[in-house]
């Protein structure tokens, strides 16, 4: 085999057991040794092709069952529940495997505050105002507002670029240095000399 | 001969490039969210015919408002996962993935295979980017990135059908014949076998 063909295999050759992983919820409606075998066969061939796998996959709470090794689908093999923590604690994601009935948790930050409402009592107007974010995100590309804001940004940038020109340094270091040079001796320039 | 110039300007010429050795259309990883169409117009919409309103009914109880909301992670997902419904739901689920530095992923990850799988009639809305902190600025106590509305005679057919003709449909092949079992068919063929 030459390489092309051997990256070609490769390639075949983990989707099909990626493939394979993702069958078995369906095949199998208990618990069952396969779905470990297949994951460790997967683990195992990634491995050998020195592949890194991304962490949605090899995290305890990703997407196999630490235990078992099946699939992950929350409803079917998979119960999800969040327990929030007494106040000022985090709260904290539990996953529980209905085939083997491991959990796993994981520590999610602590409960945010209730919002402050904002601008109850005025109209929608002022309560927009309020939101920068999204009137940010929202606005269109064709906006006139945000073409102002465009045009100043690049003369902005325009400007800088100017000044990190090398002639525009070297001028400034002229400059600072000739301040130097005209004021009167002071102590410090005296020492170091 | 090539030098050792030539040799790499050869090299240059090749571009390095990732390539997703697992996605497959079967297991379809990277499609797991619905994509929405004009996201500005989806946010757009939601802030009008919704969060605007909520700004108002800060100092009113939750059940009290016109319209069914509902935020509670477990009870969405409760929700979600329910197997046979006496009465199937119309609802649309916005969902803040987008800003992960207030929501963790981990908590979103599961909730498309949800939301595919559920029997209820729901529509998987992502949203961009600081929607979260929208949506919290219109009084709503958000804490999980999780915003489902029920559909009800409260809510404008025209928004509805606005939003949903903005989110595609996804396709999860490896999920579609997960609640049916189907034992193989097996039989006992007859034959003979010489006697040792």
């Amino acid at each position: 085999m030459n390489r092309e063909q051997k990256t070609r295999f490769r390639d075949r050759h983990l989707r099909y057991q990626y493939d394979l992983l993702h069958c078995l919820p369906s095949v199998t409606q208990r618990p069952d040794s396969l779905s470990g075998l297949y994951l460790k066969k997967f683990y195992n061939a990634t491995k050998r092709y020195q592949l890194t796998l991304p962490t949605q996959l090899t995290d305890p709470m990703g997407m196999f069952c630490t235990q078992c090794g099946v699939v992950r689908v929350a409803g079917v093999n998979m119960e999800m529940e969040r327990h929030v923590g007494a106040k000022g604690k985090g709260s904290s994601l539990t996953y529980k495997c209905l085939y083997c009935s491991k959990s796993n948790d994981s520590m999610l930050g602590p409960e945010l505050a209730a919002p402050q409402p904002i601008a109850t009592a005025t109209s929608g107007k002022n309560s927009r105002s309020n939101t920068p974010i999204s009137t940010g995100k929202v606005s269109k590309p064709g906006n006139n507002n945000s073409s102002i804001n465009n045009s100043a940004k690049a003369k902005a940038r325009a400007k800088k670029r100017k000044n990190n020109s090398l002639s525009n340094l070297l001028s400034q270091k002229n400059k600072e240095n000739k301040k130097k040079n005209s004021g009167i001796l002071s102590l410090e320039s005296f020492m170091q000399k | 001969m090539s030098s050792l110039k030539a040799l790499d300007k050869k090299v240059a010429t090749r571009k390095q490039v990732y390539k997703p050795i697992l996605s497959s259309p079967y297991v379809n990883d990277l499609g797991q969210w619905p994509h929405v169409n004009e996201q500005s117009v989806v946010v757009e919409l939601l802030k009008s015919t919704i969060l605007n309103k909520c700004v108002h009914l800060t100092n009113v109880e939750m059940s009290q408002w016109p319209w069914s909301l509902e935020i509670d992670y477990n009870k969405i997902v409760s929700l979600l996962s329910e197997k046979t419904p006496a009465t199937p739901l119309h609802m649309f689920l916005f969902v803040c993935n987008k800003d992960t530095k207030f929501v963790p992923s981990i908590l979103l990850q599961q909730i498309p295979t949800l939301a595919y799988l559920c029997p209820h009639d729901v529509t998987l809305v992502q949203l961009p980017t600081g929607s979260f902190e929208m949506i919290r600025n219109s009084g709503i106590n958000l804490q999980n990135g999780l915003l489902l509305l029920h559909i009800n005679d409260q809510i404008d057919p025209k928004f509805v059908s606005a939003i949903k003709e903005r989110v595609q449909p996804t396709t999860q092949p490896w999920l579609d014949d997960l609640n049916e079992y189907r034992s193989t068919q097996l039989d006992l063929l007859t034959t003979t076998q010489p006697i040792r």
